[in-house]
């Protein structure tokens, strides 16, 4: 569990990877693209879900595919906590994206890998615009 | 001197104790102008003979009480009646009936089945030798031994050559038959042979086709577990990479920094290039046999399914209690454990379970190299375990499963290498078990 801190810490984004090359790999640019975030790291959904009670974090970017807690059923689970958290989730299988596979859920973003940088730093201003206009 | 039939035609008495058979000679000797009557027996035919005497008696031989021969008898010591003519229906399975018919005192006999124009002619001539009555010729008994059996005959030669003359005619006819009875079986014969090889061109044809789709489905599968090995590498690649122009940006390239991306880049690069030249080798068919190492062939065939064994996370335990060599197609061999390791990795996938694993495990029983790999994903249930094995049987529905696979398995093991394949189920799910 990382957290960078700052001394007005303004968003918090959780992190969910099962795959720690690809975790830290993200960590490390998103810490200098956003160096006003907090960011929070987990690698399966479990602890995902435990830290999102932890810091209630404003954005969740996860991987569909984790063991323990699928990504899908960890959403589910943070949106009845907190409903309007941020979802962008990141995902490898075009064709098979959901855990369970029936129910359509609805993210904010939906990000293909292999992960475009750009892409994803769009997806996530965007959450950020949204949440500065909800502050407001 | 032929009686007009107008006038006052003859009365046949037919005697049968077949409804149908009566029905069917009185119908063709009405039809000729005859007067009909008939009778269902001996007994019966002697009551009616007795009332109003035929012209002619036509009989069938096989009756209940009093049979042909007997009524034959009979008509002959009755002084009123013992000229009539008769004509006895035999069906010709027993030459002794001949001369039984000749003993009897039957003037003619004809053969069932029989031809109507046959049994006219032969009424007509036995209604006209009635005319002649028994002048020509000497009536003196003779004896015949047939067989064992002594028949003593009082016909008239006339009679008896008749007799045979029709015996030779009916032996004719019947070879005739006989002739064209096997030429049909002949003809049908060469069709069948020629359905037979069309037959077993189509399956032949079946068989390649099998074949070919069970190497589809291998390579389909092959192809699958390619994927699941590149697509992290390529994730981290595709980071790796975008990291150095973002560092760039942020003005944190340092040299050691790009040396030490390229040198990861490049590690994840030849990682997948040699999980090409691996599937590559896997996939070549053998050539020849070889000997080799069962335990070697095993972790090589596992290290192929790396990446598919690690979402969800799969455990391979093996257990090698010896180490023990196959003489056989490698490849093959190889094929046949990925095979069962990936419908074991399905059924574990398939299953919300907390710890997936499976179980090799490698010993030698004699000369034999035994192999068991076993899951804990519940076992199979028991109405499909006759036939897994069966081709074109698959439970992934027909999009994922093709069917082949176990089939395929079995037919190498058991065709090419000379082993044996079989399935059975643990406690806690299935267990394959191969000897070679």
């Amino acid at each position: 569990m990382e957290s960078m801190t700052d001394p007005v810490p303004s968003v918090s984004i959780l992190l969910a990877e099962d795959e720690e090359a690809i975790l830290k790999l993200l960590v490390t640019i998103l810490a200098r693209k956003f160096p006003d975030a907090v960011l929070y790291t987990a690698v399966n959904g479990r602890t995902g879900l435990e830290l999102f009670k932890a810091h209630l974090p404003d954005i969740v970017i996860t991987d569909i595919k984790m063991p323990e807690m699928g990504g899908v059923q960890m959403v589910d689970k943070i949106r009845a906590i907190k409903p309007d958290t941020k979802f962008i989730i990141l995902t490898g299988d075009p064709g098979k994206s959901f855990d369970s596979g029936e129910k359509e859920f609805e993210f904010d973003h939906y990000i293909m890998k292999p992960v475009l940088f750009g892409v994803l730093f769009a997806a996530i201003e965007q959450c950020l615009a949204e949440i500065a206009q909800q502050q407001a | 001197m032929k009686k007009h039939p107008e006038k006052n035609p003859p009365g046949i008495l037919i005697v049968d104790d077949s409804p149908t058979q009566a029905m069917l000679l009185e119908l063709i000797l009405v039809k000729e102008g005859y007067h009909v009557s008939v009778a269902q027996n001996g007994r019966e035919a002697l009551d009616l003979i007795a009332v109003n005497r035929p012209d002619l008696v036509v009989s069938d031989i096989l009756m209940p009480e009093i049979d042909g021969f007997e009524l034959c008898r009979r008509i002959r010591m009755a002084e009123e009646i013992k000229s009539i003519p008769i004509i006895l229906l035999t069906n010709l399975s027993d030459p002794a009936e001949v001369l039984r018919s000749l003993e009897a005192g039957a003037n003619y006999f004809i053969s069932k089945p029989y031809n109507s124009e046959a049994l006219i002619s032969l009424v007509k001539q036995a209604l006209h030798g009635k005319e002649q009555s028994r002048t020509c010729g000497d009536n003196d008994e003779v004896n015949v031994l047939y067989r064992g059996q002594s028949f003593s005959i009082g016909s008239n030669k006339d009679q008896i050559i008749d007799l045979l003359l029709k015996t030779y005619e009916t032996a004719v006819e019947k070879n005739r038959e006989l002739l064209q009875a096997k030429n049909e079986l002949r003809t049908l014969n060469e069709k069948l042979e020629k359905r037979v090889e069309e037959r077993t061109a189509q399956l032949r044809e079946k068989d390649q086709l099998l074949l070919l789709q069970s190497r589809q489905a291998a390579l389909g599968e092959m192809i699958g577990n390619i994927a699941h090995q590149w697509r992290q590498p390529l994730n981290i690649l595709g980071l790796t990479i975008q990291q150095l122009p973002l560092f760039h940006d942020f003005g944190e390239l340092t040299k050691e920094f790009l040396h030490q991306n390229v040198a990861n880049s490049m590690e994840l690069i030849q990682h997948m290039s040699r999980t090409i030249d691996d599937f590559r080798n896997y996939f070549r068919p053998d050539k020849e046999k070889v000997e080799f190492k069962v335990l070697e062939t095993i972790e090589s065939s596992l290290s192929l399914l790396e990446g598919s064994l690690q979402n969800p996370l799969i455990t391979v335990d093996i257990v090698a209690e010896d180490d023990p060599l196959i003489y056989g197609y490698r490849n093959e061999f190889a094929q046949v454990i990925l095979n069962i390791l990936n419908n074991a990795r399905d059924a574990l996938t398939e299953r919300e379970m907390d710890d997936r694993r499976v179980k090799i495990t490698i010993c030698a029983e004699g000369n034999k190299a035994v192999i068991t790999i076993a899951d804990n994903a519940g076992g199979i249930p028991e109405g499909i375990m006759g036939k897994i094995f069966d081709p074109y049987f698959t439970t992934k529905g027909p999009q994922r499963g093709t069917g082949v696979g176990l089939f395929m398995s079995r037919s190498i093991i058991e065709k090419n290498m000379g082993g044996s394949l079989n399935v059975r189920n643990t406690a806690d799910g299935a267990e394959f078990r191969i000897e070679v």
